[in-house]
C-alpha cells in the first residue's frame, strides 16, 4: 500500500534510476554466479552435464543429505528462537523505558562482529580448556555442562554460539525497525484505548516490526545454514555446511557445484519460508 | 511496569519453552538417527584393560598385539582429526584400517591446520569427541610434546625411524613426507611445463603460478619459498632469497595469489601450482577425471623436503584403538600403512629401511617423482625459526 | 526552509522526545517502577555475559600473558617433559602486535574496511530504496531472501564466483572482452582480483546486501504522506531528502555504517581466499591461532584480537556521539 503510493507518486526520472539500479545490482550479483554455475556444467569435450550436481548426492558416507539438512534446520529454529526472544523484549525495553542504556547494549551487540570467528573459537576453547577434569579425572559442574552442551547428538553450543554471532545483526535489523514508527506513541494509544500488553505487543508492535523481524531471522537461518568455521573447529560433523564442505570429493567442478548448491538450496528455503509468512499476512490483512 | 516486565517474562518463557522443546527435538534426532558409535563412556573409567592402554609405551607393555588388538575392537571407535581423504592416500588408509579391524573411524575437521588440531587436543580433554591421534607440522609436535599433550608410545617398527626424525621417548614420531615440487596443467600454458624454480620466471606465465597459501599459515607454502631461495643461492640460513625471487615473480605478474582449491586447479586459473609432491601427485587421478592432465616435478634446483608427525593424546578417549592406529601406520605390511602412504606418492618414514628389506612396494616407489638428493637440506629447529620469523617480517611487504 | 512533519506522524526521532518525557512522569506516579526495569535486562546480560564475554575474556587475559619455561628434563619412566614454567602478566604482546607487519596489517585493514564499508552503504542504500519504492512483494521477497544469503556467503565459494568471472586468465569476461574486443580486462581495464581493490569489489557482494537487509526496515517507515505533504508544501525532491527523509534515516544509516565496517574489518576467510598473501590483521591472526607454520604464539594472536576491539570502540564512541547530534537535529 505504502509502497505503491510511493511508486505512483514518483515521477518518470525516479523510475529509471531505479531500473538502472535494479539491473546493475543484478549483473553483479547474478553475473558471478552464472559464471560460476557455467563452469560446473561443462561437460570436457563440449557440451552440458549436470553430473557435477548429481555427484553431491552421490557421496560415500555415514551421513546422508537429509540428515545433515535437518539437523542445521533445528540448529537454524534453535538459533532465531533464541536471538529473537532474547532480543525484542531487551530492545523494547531499551527503546521505551531505558534509552541511557541503549549505547552500552548497542556496542556489546556490535562485538560478536569485530574479530574473525576463530577468535570467539579460540575463546570457548580456553573455557572448556579451563574447566576440564583434573587428574583424577573427574570435573566439577562447568565440565558437566559444558560437556553436555557440546554433545553432537543434542549441540546446544551451535545455537547458543550462533546466537552471539548473528547479535549484531539482529540488534541492528530490529533498531531500525524500531526506529521507523512511533513506538511510544503507539504503546500509549493501544494502552489507552485499554489493549492488554500481550495484545499491544502481538497485535500492534510485532506486526509494525514483521520486515525487520523477518530480516533478522533470514540473517539467522542463512547464517546456521552457511557457518562452516566454527563448527568444524569444534569438532562437529553433522551440520548441513559442514557436511557438504567435507564431503570427499577433489573434483574442482563437484567442489564448484556444492558452493553454488548451498547457496541455492539455502534461497530456496528462505523463500519457502517467506511465501508462507507473506500468504498468512495477506490471509490475516484480508479477514480483518 | 510490573505488568510490562511481567508480560516480557511470559513471552520469554513461551520462546524458553519453545527452545528447550527444540533442543529435546535435536536430542531425539541426534539419537535416532545417530549412526557413529561414539561410546558413551568414552573416558577411560571403564574397566582396568582400558585404562592400562592409556599408560602402555608399547604393545608389549601392554600385553601383546593381540591384547592390543582386542582392546582396541572391544573400544570399536577411533576419533582422528585433519586428516582429508585426498591427502597421502588417507582414504585409503582409514579404509583399510576399518576393513581389518573393524573399528570405525570418526573424521572430524578433515581442513583443520596442525594448530587446530592441538587446540582440539587440548580443550577436549575429557570429551567423546577428543581426537585419539594427530598428525601434525614438527614444530608443534615439538611444542606439545613439551607441553604434555602426548603419550609416549613407541611402534612394533620404531627401529626403522631414522634418528632424529623421532622423540626418543616416544612422544612424536615422524611418518611421512616429501619435496616441494611443480604440479602443472600443460594444457592450460603456452609454455612447456616448468620442471625448475627458475623456470617459473618465465613473462609467459602471467597470472599463472600459484604456492599452495600464505607461507605464514599453510606449511607447504613456506617450504614454498625456502625452495625458491635455495635455488637462488640461499641457504638454512638465509631464507631472502626467495622472498626476493617471489617479489620478483609478483613485480612481473607471474605470481598468482588466489588460493589454490580443487575448482581454481580444474578451471585452469591456477595452473602451475608449488605444493608437496604427494599432494599434486595425489590429485592427479581426480584432476584426470576433469579432463585435466596434471604433471607433477621436483625440482632439482630446489630441493627441500618436510616430514609430518604422529603424536597419540596422552587423554585419548580410545587409548587402544589409537595405539593400534599407530601400529597400522607403521606396519611394513604389503597392506599396512607405510605402504599405503608409498601407494600415495608420499614417502613413509621407514622407506629406508623397508627398501632394504624388501617391504617396500616396488612399484609405488618406482612411480615416485624423481629425485637426486645425496646432499639433503636439513635445517635444525632454530634455523627453521628464524626462517619463520623473516618471512613473517618480510613476505607481506614484499608481495603487496 | 525546514519542513517538519506533523505531530500525528511524526518520526520517531522527534516523537521519541514527547513520549519520552511523559513517561518520565507515567514511571514517576508508579513510584519505584524505573528502577526495576532495568531488571528486564538480566536475561540478555546473562546470555551475553556467558556465552560472550567470558570467551572473549580469555582471549583478552591470553593477550597479556607469556609463559616462559625453564629446562626440560624427561621423566625416565613415563617419558615425559617436566619443566617449570611460569606464566606473567606482560605488555609484550601488545607491544609486538603493534610493531611492523602487524602494526602495517591493522592499518591496511582499517583502511579497506573503511572504504568498502562506505561504498557498501551507498550503493546497498540505493538498491534498499529502489527494492523498497518497488511495485509488488515478490521482488521485496527475493531480495530479501537473497540478500540473506548473500550477506552470509564468503570464502572459497564467494571467491571462485569472482574467479570464474574476473581471473586473468579463465575469468569469463576475460575471455568475453579478449575474443571479441581484443582487450586485457587486466593491462587496458584495469581491473583484476589481485590487490586490495579487487578485495573490496568481492567485499562488496556480502557488504551490500547486508546493507539492504538492515536498512530496509527504516526505508519502509518513510511515510509516503511525509512526501506528499512535502510536495503540498512546495519542496522539491531534494529538500525532501535533505530535511525530510535524511534526518529520519542518519541513525540507522550511521549504525548500518558501523556494522559493514566491522563485518569487513572481521573478514578472514573471503580476504584468504582472493589473496592468500593480503596484507590483513586477520590473516595474521589466523596464521598464529589456527595455522600450520608459527606454533606457540597464540598470546601474540590474543594481542592482535585485543587490537581489533581496541580499533572498534572509539568508532562506536564517534558512532553515539554522532547519534546525539543528529537526534537533536530533529528537534
Amino acid at each position: 500500500m505504502t509502497d505503491n503510493a510511493i511508486a505512483r507518486n514518483r515521477g518518470a526520472g525516479g523510475t529509471a534510476l531505479r531500473w538502472l539500479v535494479l539491473t546493475v545490482a543484478a549483473i553483479y550479483f547474478i553475473g558471478p554466479l552464472l559464471a560460476a554455475i557455467s563452469f560446473t556444467v561443462k561437460k570436457p569435450g563440449g557440451g552440458v552435464t549436470l553430473s557435477a550436481y548429481r555427484d553431491i548426492f552421490n557421496q560415500p558416507g555415514e551421513i546422508s543429505f537429509g540428515h545433515a539438512l535437518i539437523y542445521s534446520l533445528l540448529i537454524a529454529l534453535a538459533t532465531i528462537v533464541l536471538a529473537l526472544a532474547l532480543m525484542v523484549p531487551t530492545q523494547l525495553l531499551l527503546h521505551l523505558r531505558l534509552p541511557r542504556w541503549r549505547g552500552l547494549v548497542e556496542v556489546i551487540c556490535l562485538l560478536p562482529l569485530v574479530f574473525p570467528p576463530v577468535v570467539l573459537v579460540v575463546g570457548v576453547s580456553g573455557v572448556y580448556r579451563w574447566a576440564q577434569p583434573g587428574e583424577d579425572g573427574q570435573g566439577g559442574a562447568a565440565f558437566h555442562l559444558l560437556r553436555f552442551i557440546r554433545d553432537s547428538s543434542h549441540p546446544l553450543l551451535l545455537p547458543l554460539l550462533y546466537a552471539v554471532m548473528t547479535l549484531p545483526f539482529v540488534y541492528r535489523a530490529i533498531d531500525a525497525g524500531l526506529r521507523s514508527f512511533d513506538v511510544a506513541t503507539l504503546v500509549e494509544a493501544s494502552r489507552s484505548l485499554g489493549a492488554s500488553w500481550p495484545t499491544t505487543i502481538g497485535s500492534v508492535l510485532l506486526p509494525s516490526l514483521r520486515t525487520a523481524l523477518t530480516n533478522a531471522a533470514f540473517l539467522c537461518f542463512a547464517l546456521v545454514m552457511g557457518e562452516y568455521t566454527v563448527a568444524s573447529i569444534l569438532l562437529y560433523t553433522k551440520p548441513f555446511p559442514v557436511w557438504l564442505a567435507q564431503l570427499p570429493t577433489t573434483s574442482g567442478q563437484v567442489r564448484a557445484a556444492i558452493s553454488v548448491f548451498s547457496l541455492l538450496l539455502v534461497q530456496a528455503l528462505l523463500l519457502v519460508v517467506s511465501g508462507v509468512g507473506t500468504r498468512g499476512a495477506r490471509r490475516k490483512v484480508a479477514s480483518s | 511496569m510490573e505488568r510490562f516486565v511481567r508480560v516480557t517474562n511470559v513471552r520469554r518463557l513461551g520462546a524458553l519453552t519453545a527452545a528447550s522443546v527444540l533442543a529435546l527435538g535435536l536430542a531425539a534426532c541426534g539419537s535416532s538417527n545417530d549412526t557413529t558409535t561414539d561410546s558413551a563412556e568414552g573416558a577411560p573409567s571403564g574397566g582396568a584393560a582400558s585404562t592400562d592402554w592409556a599408560a602402555a609405551q608399547s604393545a608389549e607393555d601392554g600385553g601383546g598385539m593381540d591384547a592390543l588388538v582386542t582392546a582396541a575392537k572391544a573400544e570399536g571407535t577411533l576419533n582422528t582429526i585433519a586428516l582429508p581423504d585426498t591427502w597421502a592416500n588417507y582414504a585409503a588408509i582409514k579404509k583399510a584400517f576399518t576393513a581389518k579391524y573393524g573399528i570405525k573411524i570418526h573424521d572430524e575437521n578433515p581442513d583443520g591446520s596442525s594448530g587446530d588440531e592441538i587446540n582440539a587436543l587440548k580443550s577436549t580433554k575429557g570429551q567423546d569427541s577428543a581426537p585419539d591421534v594427530v598428525d601434525i607440522g614438527n614444530s608443534y609436535a615439538l611444542s606439545g610434546a613439551l607441553e604434555g599433550d602426548f603419550a609416549a608410545y613407541k611402534v612394533a617398527t620404531w627401529d626403522d625411524i631414522p634418528e632424529g626424525q623421532k622423540d626418543e621417548g616416544g612422544l612424536w614420531f615422524s611418518d611421512y613426507g616429501g619435496y616441494i615440487s611443480i604440479g602443472c596443467d600443460a594444457a592450460k600454458i603456452s609454455v612447456p611445463c616448468p620442471t625448475t624454480i627458475a623456470e617459473l620466471d618465465n613473462p609467459k606465465l602471467k597470472g599463472k603460478v600459484a604456492l599452495n597459501g600464505d607461507p605464514t599459515t599453510a606449511n607447504a607454502a613456506f617450504n614454498g619459498v625456502w625452495a625458491a631461495a635455495l635455488a637462488n643461492g640461499g641457504s638454512a640460513t638465509d631464507i631472502q632469497p626467495g622472498i626476493d625471487f617471489f617479489k620478483k615473480l609478483n613485480d612481473e605478474g607471474i605470481f598468482n595469489k588466489t588460493q589454490v582449491s580443487p575448482e581454481t586447479v580444474a578451471s585452469g586459473a591456477t595452473p602451475v601450482v608449488l605444493d608437496w609432491d604427494y599432494l599434486n601427485v595425489g590429485n592427479t587421478a581426480a584432476l584426470k577425471k576433469s579432463g585435466v592432465t596434471w604433471t607433477t616435478t621436483v625440482p632439482a634446483d630446489g630441493l627441500v623436503s618436510g616430514y609430518y608427525a604422529q603424536a597419540v593424546n596422552a587423554d585419548a578417549p580410545h587409548p587402544a584403538a589409537a595405539r593400534l592406529w599407530e601400529e597400522f601406520l607403521y606396519s611394513q605390511d604389503a597392506d599396512g600403512g607405510q605402504n599405503l602412504w608409498l601407494q600415495g606418492a608420499a614417502r613413509p618414514i621407514e622407506l629406508v629401511a623397508m627398501e632394504a628389506n624388501g617391504s617396500a612396494d616396488k612399484a609405488a616407489d618406482a612411480a615416485l617423482p624423481k629425485v637426486d638428493d645425496s646432499n639433503p637440506f636439513l635445517p635444525t629447529e632454530d634455523q627453521i625459526t628464524k626462517a619463520k620469523d623473516a618471512v613473517t617480517k618480510n613476505w607481506s611487504a614484499a608481495i603487496s | 526552509m525546514a519542513i517538519l512533519p506533523t505531530a500525528i506522524d511524526a518520526p520517531s526521532g522527534a516523537g521519541n522526545r514527547r513520549p519520552r518525557s511523559r513517561a518520565r512522569s507515567d514511571v514517576a506516579s508508579r513510584t519505584g517502577a524505573s528502577r526495576l526495569s532495568w531488571l528486564g535486562l538480566v536475561p540478555f546480560f546473562v546470555f551475553i555475559g556467558t556465552v560472550f564475554l567470558v570467551p572473549i575474556g580469555f582471549v583478552v587475559v591470553q593477550a597479556f600473558q607469556r609463559t616462559t619455561s625453564g629446562e626440560a628434563h624427561r621423566d625416565p619412566v613415563t617419558q615425559q617433559f617436566v619443566r617449570a614454567t611460569e606464566t606473567h602478566t606482560t605488555l609484550a604482546n601488545i607491544k609486538e602486535s603493534l610493531e611492523g607487519v602487524y602494526l602495517s596489517s591493522l592499518g591496511t585493514s582499517v583502511k579497506l574496511s573503511a572504504i568498502t564499508a562506505v561504498l557498501g552503504a551507498i550503493l546497498g542504500l540505493l538498491l534498499a530504496y529502489a527494492v523498497v519504492t518497488s511495485r509488488g512483494s515478490l521482488l521485496k521477497q527475493v531480495v530479501s531472501t537473497a540478500a540473506a544469503v548473500t550477506a552470509n556467503f564468503g570464502g572459497v565459494p564467494l571467491a571462485f564466483l569472482f574467479i570464474a568471472t574476473l581471473d586473468a586468465n579463465v575469468g569469463v569476461v576475460t575471455l568475453f572482452l579478449d575474443k571479441h574486443f581484443g582487450l586485457s580486462l587486466g593491462d587496458d581495464l584495469g581491473v583484476s582480483l589481485a590487490g586490495l581493490s579487487g578485495l573490496a569489489l568481492v567485499y562488496l557482494y556480502f557488504l551490500i546486501p547486508l546493507m539492504v537487509l538492515v536498512m530496509m526496515p527504516a526505508l519502509e517507515g518513510l511515510k509516503v504522506q511525509w512526501a506528499e505533504a512535502a510536495e503540498n508544501l512546495g519542496a522539491s525532491r531534494w529538500q525532501y531528502w535533505r530535511w525530510v527523509a535524511a534526518p529520519v534515516l542518519l541513525p540507522s544509516v550511521l549504525g548500518s555504517l558501523l556494522l559493514l565496517f566491522c563485518s569487513a574489518f572481521s573478514a578472514y576467510a573471503t580476504a584468504y581466499a582472493i589473496n592468500s598473501s593480503a596484507p590483513l590483521v586477520t590473516i595474521r591472526i589466523s596464521s598464529v591461532l589456527s595455522g600450520n607454520v608459527l606454533s606457540g604464539q597464540e598470546n601474540l594472536g590474543a594481542a592482535l584480537a585485543l587490537n581489533m576491539i581496541v580499533i572498534v570502540l572509539p568508532l562506536t564512541v564517534v558512532y553515539q556521539l554522532l547519534q546525539r547530534r543528529t537526534s537533536r537535529w530533529l528537534a
